[in-house]
């Protein structure tokens, strides 16, 4: 591999290694909270959950 | 001093000591791939309790009404489920014009069984229901009562009734957001999926203030968390919730 | 080693390591989608296949990955880095059969056409419309043009350097991936173990690749003493050479090899395989040829030509022997396959 290759595939790794691990805790980190309530008056009884 | 053993591609036999660690190595990353699979396998629990009798196509008679939503109020309950959604194949609602043309009607139709634990709905084959006239049973002719349980806010999440109540499963959250937009946005009924605490589930359909479609209006709301205020009737089977569209609002983080 | 374009010049090591990998791949399908029938039963088949293409795929892709660091740390990795292309080809087969179906699935029977809708249905700029389908979508053509020229063929046409970097573009598609991964499927599967996989993927990658530069960062570093006659550049002594054992040098940025043969003959040969610039001062002399030792490419050292049928070739340098013993080499090299008289010590 010429020279110009392994810095380049350092600079690759000093990058995209950080970039994606952001990626990913950030997305992690901001995943959408689904509420909870409880049951509206009137509706059908509601069975097993999933 | 003797060279380490060198690897030639195209050689038929590479020196032994390489053939040992290349063995060692491939039976290395078989056994992490494996692990891969059972651990991610293992991990997946969103699914929920619909189902989709597909390839059973059964015959189905009852009272069709075109509103709220095009629904068949069936004379063959399925459990304690005597109302159906209808819809049709693929990512389309049930044809407006034959809702129309047979409201209130007794028909028979073909169609395949859509049901999870709360709600039903049948994908009907196109150009299959057939008026049976107006002869029948007085009391199964009248449309279900409805009766008005005030106003009230509710969050959850807005999904497909077709994909989420067992075509597809799961048919909810960020995976199928794009899948329920175009489901809605081609007239399947839209419903407010809300769950309790210990994870129990509830469905709202989604209509308008008078009870017109809002499809249009609420696809930018679908698949996410959100609030929305309205008043809440209940029509037959189902819990039907008539909303502003204006009046939904996504949850802060 | 073609003197003309075969599909796939099989060997007896390329067919085992195609059936291993075929079979590995199978059991991986099985393991993921066994379990998941039993259970998640009424979990949806379309969904359960296309989870499984896709999680095969990127464990598979990571295994490609971690590759070329490993070879660079241990010589011992080279066999798997000979047939790297057939791991890249069948991950992008895997990827494909993943695409297909979540297309058909989520995107096909509705009111767009299928592959708008991949772009546009789940498009906004807030947490929770994150396109992380068009992420994929592009992931899947950088590796599809990889896939495309991953045969010699365009290799030869694209030039090397050229091809190589095209084929750089696979960590693109790893960050689009990890982007397609984390803002679709990890915002709903959200057991812990699944973020905690993939980061340990990203943190295993990036480790190796650092590792590797870290523990090959002197072997680059150029030859810097030039000889009373300018044209030459010292490269060593010729008690560092040992016989049939090749040395690396670089001159100006260029890799050279020196080699001492035949008991008392010293060449030098541009230290880069024409086939894919793989570093021919790391291989063995074998067969009266310097081997590459990536794919076994060879060269004779006196003129940098292949045997017989072979017609690939590389520049030389012209050599001397101070009478210090030391041994210079003339900076500028010759034509690739011009010979050259060897030095006798």
């Amino acid at each position: 591999m010429q020279r110009y290759h392994r810095k380049r595939h350092r600079l690759m790794w000093l990058l995209l290694g950080p970039l994606a691990l952001i990626l990913l805790i950030y997305a992690a980190v901001n995943r959408p909270q689904w509420p909870t309530m409880q049951a509206s008056p009137g509706e059908a009884p509601t069975q097993e959950a999933p | 001093m003797p060279q380490e053993p060198f690897f030639i591609g195209w050689e038929s036999k590479a020196p032994v000591s390489l053939r040992e660690f290349v063995r060692r190595a491939t039976i290395l990353f078989i056994a992490f791939g494996a692990t891969v699979a059972a651990i991610t396998s293992m991990t997946q629990r969103t699914t929920g309790s619909g189902t989709f009798d597909f390839g059973n196509v059964q015959s189905f008679t009852g009272l069709l009404l075109r509103h709220p939503v095009p629904l068949l109020i069936s004379d063959a309950p399925i459990g304690d489920k005597r109302t159906f959604y209808l819809v049709n194949p693929l990512k389309h609602g049930f044809s407006p014009d034959v809702a129309a043309a047979l409201h209130l009607q007794k028909v028979t139709l073909e169609g395949t069984l859509i049901q999870d634990n709360l709600d039903a709905m049948i994908e009907v084959v196109p150009d299959s229901v057939r008026s049976l006239g107006d002869d029948g049973d007085p009391a199964t002719a009248l449309p279900p009562s409805s009766s008005s349980l005030g106003a009230t806010t509710l969050r959850g999440e807005i999904v497909d009734s077709k994909c989420h109540l067992g075509v597809m499963n799961p048919g909810r959250f960020k995976p199928h957001r794009a899948c329920a937009i175009r489901c809605i946005a081609g007239g399947i009924p839209p419903i407010l999926v809300t769950q309790d605490s210990d994870g129990h589930l509830a469905h709202y359909l989604l209509v308008g203030p008078d009870g017109e479609a809002i499809n249009d209006q609420i696809l930018d709301y679908i698949a996410e968390p959100v609030t929305i205020e309205g008043t809440l009737r209940r029509s037959g089977d189902l819990n039907v919730f008539h909303i502003d569209p204006a009046s939904i609002t996504r949850l802060a983080q | 080693m073609s003197a003309s374009y075969k599909a796939v010049g099989w060997n007896a090591f390329k067919k085992r390591h195609d059936v291993v990998l075929i079979l590995s791949v199978l059991l991986f399908l099985a393991i993921f989608i066994g379990i998941g029938l039993l259970r998640q039963p009424k979990l949806t088949l379309e969904i359960l296949l296309m989870r499984a293409f896709a999680i095969a795929a990127i464990t598979l892709l990571h295994v490609i990955l971690a590759i070329g660091p490993l070879a660079r740390i241990d010589r011992r990795w080279l066999p798997l880095l000979y047939n790297r292309r057939h791991l890249g080809v069948t991950m992008f087969v895997l990827a494909l059969a993943h695409s297909v179906l979540a297309i058909i699935t989520y995107h096909t029977g509705s009111d767009l056409h299928p592959i708008l809708s991949v772009f546009v249905s789940d498009a906004g700029a807030r947490m929770t419309a994150v396109p992380f389908q068009a992420l994929g979508f592009l992931a899947l053509v950088i590796l599809f043009i990889m896939a495309a020229t991953s045969h010699d063929f365009w290799l030869t046409n694209l030039t090397a350097p050229v091809w190589k970097t095209l084929h750089m573009s696979v960590y693109v598609a790893y960050v689009l991936l990890v982007g397609h991964v984390a803002f679709g499927v990890l915002q709903s599967e959200t057991a812990a173990l699944n973020t905690t996989l993939m980061g340990a993927g990203i943190l295993g990658l990036t480790g190796l690749h650092l590792f590797a530069a870290w523990s090959q960062r002197n072997i680059d570093n150029d030859i810097e003493t030039t000889a009373d006659d300018s044209e030459y550049a010292v490269v060593c002594r010729v008690a560092d050479l040992e016989e049939n054992v090749p040395l690396g040098a670089s001159l100006h940025g260029e890799r050279l090899a020196l080699l001492l043969y035949e008991g008392n003959k010293v060449s030098c040969v541009s230290g880069v395989c024409q086939h894919q610039n793989g570093p021919l001062a790391e291989g063995q002399f074998k067969y009266g040829c310097l081997t590459c030792p990536w794919h076994g490419y060879q060269y004779k050292p006196h003129d940098g030509t292949s045997p017989e049928p072979f017609t690939e070739k590389i520049p030389t340098f012209d050599v001397k022997i101070d009478d210090q013993d030391r041994v210079l080499v003339r900076k500028h090299p010759n034509p690739a396959g011009t010979p050259v008289e060897p030095a006798l010590i």
